[in-house]
């Protein structure tokens, strides 16, 4: 199949969205939309233009254990999803706060320049020596996160460290950018992803390769991970 | 339980953050129209029941992903009813030889139709009311068909006793004529 004139496109769209595709010619033109995106909007426009036409139907409550087995997958998912960080780093634990609290005064005066408005959420990164390795401070005004680089573990020179949200309800991680081996570094967030941080489960730390994930999860190592602790 | 559009908004962006509850209050404000559109494709109850299962497992995965220029959060939670019950039945129903239709079946799938619900006045529902009303009987009946009980052009012929490229041609007019009718 091969889909070269726009009305050609136009059309099979329509009838990809409509239905009427056999099951085999439905599998081709499911293929072609992963690499074509021009077919992708034409799909999508379809689907704005026809879809509504299911806000006609009269509805029909279903049983019960359809929602019970809905809150049974987000559970596991869930579950699932938090246990596999938990099992790669070991947790500090109920120490972290007390010890993120005296970190804080004194690396405020090594950060420069001062960001002036109380920050609204810290972490604190350590190896598994308990060595202080990165402390981070969000801004949600500014929307930055100011990386204090305290003692970056060794990396090859070929990789680098990014630093990933764990999102709530056991979601996939979604990267805040790379982080420094020496020095300050600020990292710019988009508001949506900064409203996450007062819900998030916490941060993470992974080994990639130059310029971080290729495939925006992460594929190397996790070394560390932190609370987001709120001030 | 009526829901509007900002309501169910509201609530996927809460569903993106991890918030069971407000997947909860989706569930049972979108649930019964999303269940009434599967079993019409889908037919069998216990079918209809493990892909809306599946709807709102995604529903929850992908919330995220949702933008208003996807359309209605309703259509954005059609499209994947509808996507995977059409999967369903292509791949376990082959076309069954001999199977009935009676014409009232295709009476009562397009007089069936009912008006949409005052609360639920979406301009762009609205429209593909006005436009759909606008098509010729025939091209109504197999987009229709097609739509809501996710059947073939092969298997629309033997509902409406036609060959298949006069299905075929008014499925087409009938799209262009919506599209050409949307866009005014």
């Amino acid at each position: 199949m091969n889909i070269t004139s726009p009305e050609i496109r136009d059309l099979l769209a329509a009838e990809y969205v409509l239905g009427t595709m056999t099951y085999k010619t439905r599998q081709r033109f499911e293929r072609l939309l992963k690499e074509d995106i021009f077919l992708n909007r034409a799909v999508e426009d379809w689907q704005k233009r026809l879809t509504p036409l299911a806000d006609a139907v009269s509805p029909i409550k279903p049983p019960a254990k359809v929602w019970r087995n809905v809150k049974k997958d987000v559970r596991k998912q869930r579950e699932k999803g938090l246990s596999f960080w938990q099992k790669l780093v070991f947790w500090r634990g109920l120490g972290l706060a007390a010890s993120v609290a005296a970190i804080f005064f004194v690396v405020q005066s090594l950060i420069t320049p001062a960001i002036q408005a109380t920050p609204q959420f810290v972490a604190l990164f350590e190896d598994q020596q308990a060595t202080p390795a990165w402390y981070l401070q969000v801004d949600q005004k500014t929307q930055r996160i100011i990386v204090k680089t305290l003692s970056a573990p060794d990396i090859e020179i070929t990789k680098v460290h990014e630093l990933w949200l764990l999102p709530a309800g056991g979601k996939a991680p979604e990267s805040l950018g790379l982080l420094p081996d020496k020095g300050q570094k600020k990292l710019v967030i988009p508001a949506s992803r900064l409203t996450q941080f007062s819900t998030a489960t916490g941060l993470a730390i992974s080994v990639e390769p130059a310029g971080g994930s290729p495939t925006g999860l992460p594929t190397g190592p996790v070394i560390m991970q932190a609370k987001i602790i709120s001030l | 339980m009526a829901a509007d559009n900002d309501t169910l908004t509201a609530l996927i962006k809460r569903c993106g953050e991890g918030d069971e509850r407000a997947l909860k209050t989706l569930y049972s404000m979108t649930s019964p129209k999303l269940y009434a559109l599967l079993l019409r494709i889908l037919k069998k109850p216990a079918t209809a029941q493990d892909v809306l299962q599946e709807v709102f497992l995604k529903v929850w995965n992908k919330a995220n992903d949702y933008y208003p220029g996807k359309g209605s959060v309703m259509t954005w939670m059609s499209t994947f009813a509808r996507n995977r019950a059409i999967d369903e039945i292509r791949r376990f129903n082959p076309i069954e030889p001999g199977s009935e239709f009676v014409e009232s079946e295709i009476k009562s799938e397009v007089g069936g139709w009912q008006p949409l619900d005052e609360a639920i006045k979406v301009s762009e529902a609205r429209s593909i009311e006005e436009c759909l009303g606008r098509l010729e009987e025939n091209q109504k009946q197999s987009i229709f068909l097609a739509f809501f009980q996710g059947k073939t052009h092969i298997e629309i012929g033997r509902v409406l006793n036609v060959p298949l490229g006069t299905i075929k041609t008014w499925v087409r007019r009938g799209l262009k004529q919506l599209k050409e009718c949307l866009e005014v």
